[in-house]
């Protein structure tokens, strides 16, 4: 399915559920010496654009800043993968990631099985406070999608 | 080869050796190779194993790369922060086997786990 200014509202409905369920989006880009890169991130949707938290110093940030064009795939649990192409920047504007913090958290920690992991590994959490804190840079990774493709599982 | 555990981290540390994603590598469930078609960035799912010192993928029906390409395979797993975990090879991919398999000779490899996040040693 080619989508050009594609939105999630106009996509189909595997599209829509792999926007809506999957929990790791997998971003291909390009690295300013041509080469490839793949990384895992978290991901939101809003008003039909991805965002990923990344620090600033990331590799994938500084690949979108030389090449903005992005792969995004998407692996449902049915294990349907949805190919999103589209253009990246990369963004730090507090209302933008108030927003990103505020659509993550129903998401990635305000479930069962994020809590039980929160709470068995509570001996790691003063680790993970102090690496937050050692990466004060982040920002968000914003993908406005142009196509959208599914691929069978 | 260069096997960094990510240098860009200071004081904590979410690296880990080969061996302890070893459950990971010998049977990942996401296996993702990625690499540069016509200048775009492409990625596709995988098989992937390790045999030995060799990480070799299968790619799917109608993929084509060619012989040399710069490619990064993907092994990842988990869905919530502290179960996060993965292995990121940088490198070549080559037709050393024969067989339809191809195998990424590692350039630099790169490991977290969320799970193991701890002081670094000095």
């Amino acid at each position: 399915m080619t989508a050009p200014a594609a939105t999630a509202a106009t996509a189909d409905a595997r599209v829509r559920k792999a926007l809506r369920g999957a929990t790791i989006a997998r971003i291909a880009t390009v690295t300013p010496s041509g080469g490839p890169l793949i990384m895992p991130l978290y991901f939101v949707v809003l008003d039909g654009r991805i965002y990923m938290n990344n620090a600033a110093t990331s590799p994938t940030v500084r690949n979108i800043a030389a090449h903005p064009h992005v792969l995004v795939l998407l692996q449902c649990r049915d294990g349907e993968v949805v190919r999103v192409r589209g253009t990246a920047r990369y963004l730090q504007d507090a209302a933008t990631m108030r927003r990103v913090t505020r659509a993550s958290l129903p998401k990635y920690v305000l479930r069962p099985r994020a809590l039980w992991f929160w709470i068995r590994k509570r001996s790691l959490l003063s680790a993970r406070s102090q690496y937050t804190r050692e990466r004060p840079d982040t920002g968000m990774i914003e993908v406005t999608p142009e196509s959208y493709a599914v691929a069978p599982a | 080869m260069d096997v960094s555990y990510d240098a860009r981290v200071k004081q904590i540390t979410r690296a880990v050796g080969l061996e302890a994603l070893s459950d990971l590598i010998e049977a990942p469930r996401n296996a993702h190779l990625a690499y540069v078609a016509e200048g775009a960035p492409e990625a596709v799912r995988v098989a992937a194993r390790r045999e030995g010192e060799r990480w070799l993928v299968t790619l799917p029906p109608g993929t084509s790369i060619p012989d040399g390409a710069r490619v990064v395979l993907l092994l990842d797993d988990g869905e919530f922060y502290f179960e996060l975990r993965g292995v990121r090879v940088r490198g070549t991919l080559r037709d050393t086997t024969g067989d339809g398999t191809r195998e990424v000779v590692p350039e630099k490899i790169i490991t977290w786990d969320y799970g193991s996040m701890r002081q670094r040693e000095s």
